[in-house]
C-alpha cells in the first residue's frame, strides 16, 4: 500500500499553510511592516517629525507596543514630553513585563518634570495679561494614571531648575535616539524567518526521506530456492 | 535550532537505512494428478494492487504437480496488507485444468510469508 508519499505531501501542505496562512490573514501587517522601518529609518537620521507620523500610521496597523516606545523617543526628541509620556505609559501597560521598564519609569518621571516646570513658566505669563492661570496639576492628571511615577520627587526638582531643563533634556534624548531602540522590531521579523527556514529545512529533509525511500537501493530479501523460480511483483 | 536539523537529518537517515527489505511470497501449490499443465497464469494481490504473472509457457514441458510445487514472489517494501493469489493451469491449447486460491491477511513486511492454494475441484 502506497500511503507513506501522502504523508510527505500533507507535511508539505502543513509547512505552505503555516508560511502562507499568516499572510492572508493580515493583508495589513506588511504595510505596517513598511511603515515601521521607515520610522525607524527616519528617526535614525533624527528626522523624528517625520518618524512620528510613519510609527502612528504603523502602530494603527501592527498594534506592536514596541512602536510606542519608539514613536516616544522620537517625541521626547522634538520636544513633545506630555506626547512622549503617553507612549512610554501606554507601552508600559501594554508590556508591564518590559525589561526596560525600570528606565522607562524614570524617563517618564523626568519628562513630567519638565511638563510641569514648562506650564508652570506658561502659566505665570498670562498671568501678566490677565488670562487665567493653567492649573499644572491638572495637566498632569491627563497624562493616565502614572501619578506614582511621577510623585517620586523629579518632578518638583526639575520644575525649579526653570527653563534650562528642557534645553538639557534634548541633547540627551537626541543622544538616545542614537542606540538602538530597547525593545526592536526586527525580533518579529526574526521569528518569521525562523519559521521559514524551519518549514524549508522539513520539506527538503522530507522530499529527501521520500525520495530516498524509494530509490534507495534495498537489501535483497532471503529469497528461497523454488521449483518454479522467483518472480519480482 | 542548528542541531534540531541535524536530529532530523539523521532520524530521515536512520530510517531509510534501517528500514525494512521486500517482501517474500512464498506460494506452495497443493499436489494434483494433473499432469498436463504447462502454464500457471497466476495473479498477485497485495494490498489492493494486483499483479498477472505467467509461469512456464503454452509450447513449454509440462509443469510436474504431483507432489506439490512452489515459486516465489519478491515483493517490494512498501505493500503491505492482505494478499491474495488465484491460479490457474493451462495446458498446451490453452484449455483451463486447474483453478486455485490462497491468501493470506496480513503480509508480513520484510519477511518470508507462505501461502498454501488448495486446487478448487473441476476445471
Amino acid at each position: 500500500m502506497r500511503a507513506r508519499p501522502s504523508t510527505f505531501a500533507g507535511m508539505a501542505v502543513v509547512w505552505l499553510a503555516l508560511v502562507c496562512l499568516p499572510a492572508h490573514a493580515a493583508p495589513g501587517s506588511a504595510a505596517g511592516r513598511k511603515h515601521a522601518a521607515k520610522a525607524n529609518h527616519l528617526a535614525a537620521q533624527n528626522k523624528c517629525k517625520s518618524a512620528v507620523v510613519e510609527f502612528t500610521k504603523a502602530y494603527k496597523l501592527l498594534k506592536d507596543p514596541a512602536l510606542l516606545f519608539n514613536r516616544a523617543e522620537c517625541y521626547r526628541k522634538i520636544g513633545k514630553d506630555s506626547q512622549a509620556v503617553k507612549d512610554y505609559a501606554q507601552f508600559l501597560t501594554e508590556m508591564p513585563k518590559a525589561p526596560n521598564r525600570s528606565t522607562i519609569e524614570a524617563r517618564i518621571a523626568s519628562l513630567r518634570g519638565n511638563v510641569s516646570a514648562t506650564q508652570t513658566t506658561a502659566a505665570k505669563s498670562p498671568a501678566k495679561s490677565g488670562e487665567p492661570p493653567k492649573s499644572a496639576t491638572s495637566d498632569a492628571a491627563s497624562l493616565g494614571d502614572e501619578g506614582t511615577v511621577a510623585n517620586n520627587g523629579q518632578g518638583v526638582g526639575s520644575a525649579a531648575i526653570g527653563t534650562a531643563a528642557p534645553v538639557a533634556n534634548e541633547s540627551q534624548a537626541a543622544a538616545n535616539l542614537t542606540t538602538p531602540p530597547l525593545v526592536p522590531e526586527p525580533n518579529r521579523a526574526g521569528r518569521s524567518h525562523a519559521w521559514v527556514w524551519i518549514g524549508t529545512a522539513v520539506v527538503v529533509v522530507g522530499a529527501g526521506a521520500f525520495a530516498a525511500y524509494h530509490y534507495w537501493p534495498r537489501p535483497k530479501a532471503d529469497v528461497p530456492q523454488t521449483p518454479l523460480g522467483n518472480y519480482a511483483f | 535550532m542548528r542541531n534540531k536539523l541535524v536530529g532530523l537529518l539523521l532520524f530521515a537517515g536512520w530510517g531509510i537505512g534501517c528500514g525494512s527489505a521486500d517482501s517474500v511470497l512464498r506460494v506452495n501449490l497443493d499436489p494434483s494428478p494433473v499432469n498436463s499443465v504447462t502454464t500457471l497464469a497466476t495473479q498477485t494481490t497485495v494490498g489492493g494492487e494486483h499483479r498477472p504473472e505467467d509461469i512456464g509457457s503454452q509450447d513449454g514441458p509440462p509443469i510436474d504437480l504431483s507432489n506439490g510445487t512452489s515459486y516465489t514472489i519478491q515483493i517490494p517494501h512498501q505493500y503491505s496488507g492482505a494478499a491474495q493469489i488465484v491460479v490457474t493451469g493451462l495446458d498446451a491449447n490453452n484449455t483451463v485444468l486447474l483453478n486455485g486460491t490462497g491468501s493470506l491477511d496480513e503480509l508480513n513486511v520484510g519477511q518470508l510469508n507462505d501461502v498454501e492454494v488448495a486446487w478448487l475441484p473441476g476445471p
